[in-house]
């Protein structure tokens, strides 16, 4: 026969700490449930609330406005584009109207144009004067001038001939352009 | 002396018994971590992106906007003129009639009679879809002129529309051969565009529209309007 040992005495200090554990493990649990609840509230409170919905709202009403006006959207656009694509051209292009401005301001009495050579690297300009001093001050000035011109890069003489019947010359300058 | 315990039925019934006031707050609190880690953590972090997406929708917002704004703004009547000046200036197609009529008046403008000339032009129906760089016609002309007649032909000339370049000259005594290039650039097929980039004529671009000569004789009032072609967005 196995025997059972009946404690009458109380248990005092043991059960009272484990019961102190319960307590505290249920005011911690509550804690947690609490808190998870709170977060959850606010969370839900928050999604709620969010401005995004309206955001998107008041854009889709945007797009619908602009969708009615289109074709002023897309004449817009291609003015935008003409016009840089024109402003492209004119950059690129070659402007001979300054090396052309330089050779004919220099020509002075006594010296005419009778021959003008264009090409994509140079301006050649061909002059004739009864004087050679004459194309001799056209060259001059006109070298001075290129000197101070951005697109010039060199300027030669080309030709320099003499007509045998009459005292008259003819003389090729070409411009070189950069 | 080693403590021996026989884990049976009753063993566990008793300590269940005894520990059955615990079991509740555990398993609570258990739940509760679970749902942080597995709902609470993850709402938190959708929110941080709400709030990123909401500053990139403010930020369409107000592009968009600023896009019905320009359109409001832009007069019609304005865009209208714009419109056929630049495509006057670069013509979306080849448009042999303004090129004659170019040359006509630069001719007549600097004293110069017009010789014979010609067109190298290629196919002159097919109209390129996708343009690459800025296509052109080549004309060859011969004009009656000296030569300041010739560079006064020149110059009047560049100022001309449709745009051009000299590519060549040559001029002798009272006759000249030039070469000239008039550009022109198709529209797009599809017209598109973006609703958050639309915005107007920037100041640049309208002085270049500005500074185009258009003849005195052209009346852009008669002139219609060049068709674009509009892709809902």
């Amino acid at each position: 026969m196995s025997s059972i040992d009946i404690n009458l005495a109380g248990v005092g200090p043991a059960i009272s700490a484990k019961n102190k554990k319960l307590v505290r493990l249920r005011r911690g649990s509550l804690a947690f449930i609490v808190m998870v609840g709170a977060l959850s509230v606010i969370l839900f409170v928050l999604n709620l609330f969010s401005p995004l919905n309206s955001i998107k709202k008041e854009q889709d009403g945007l797009l619908a406005s602009i969708t009615a006006s289109q074709e002023k959207a897309v004449k817009i656009a291609i003015v935008n584009e003409r016009a840089s694509s024109i402003s492209k051209i004119y950059k690129e292009r070659p402007d001979y109207t300054n090396v052309l401005d330089l050779a004919v301001r220099n020509i002075s009495e006594g010296v005419t144009t009778s021959g003008l050579n264009i090409d994509e690297s140079s301006v050649t300009i061909t002059v004739s004067s009864s004087s050679l001093l004459s194309l001799n001050n056209f060259l001059n000035s006109l070298i001075d001038d290129a000197s101070q011109n951005s697109q010039v890069k060199s300027v030669s003489m080309e030709s320099l001939s003499a007509s045998d019947i009459s005292t008259f010359y003819l003389m090729s300058v070409k411009i070189n352009l950069k | 002396m080693n403590k021996k315990v026989n884990l049976d039925i009753e063993v566990l019934k008793i300590i269940y018994l005894e520990n059955k006031g615990f079991l509740i707050p555990i398993g609570v609190i258990f739940a509760s971590i679970l749902l942080l880690i597995f709902f609470i953590f993850p709402q938190i972090n959708g929110l941080f992106q709400k709030q990123n997406q909401m500053v990139s929708e403010r930020a369409k917002l107000a592009n968009l906007k600023e896009s019905l704004s320009t359109l409001s703004s832009v007069d019609d009547s304005v865009l209208e003129q714009n419109l056929k000046i630049v495509a006057l200036a670069l013509p979306p197609n080849k448009d042999f009639a303004a090129i004659l009529n170019a040359i006509s008046q630069t001719a007549s403008s600097t004293g110069v009679s017009l010789g014979d000339f010609e067109f190298q032009i290629g196919n002159i129906t097919k109209t390129d879809t996708v343009p690459t760089g800025t296509p052109n016609i080549k004309i060859s002309l011969n004009i009656s002129a000296d030569t300041s007649a010739t560079i006064a032909f020149i110059k009047e000339l560049k100022k001309s529309i449709p745009i051009s370049q000299v590519a060549g000259a040559k001029s002798s005594g009272s006759f000249a051969a030039i070469e000239i290039v008039f550009y022109y650039k198709p529209f797009p097929p599809q017209s598109v565009t973006d609703p958050e980039k639309i915005r107007s004529v920037s100041s640049a671009n309208q002085k270049i529209i500005d500074d185009i000569e258009v003849p005195v004789s052209l009346d852009l009032n008669a002139i219609s309007e060049p068709q674009v072609t509009v892709n809902p967005l």
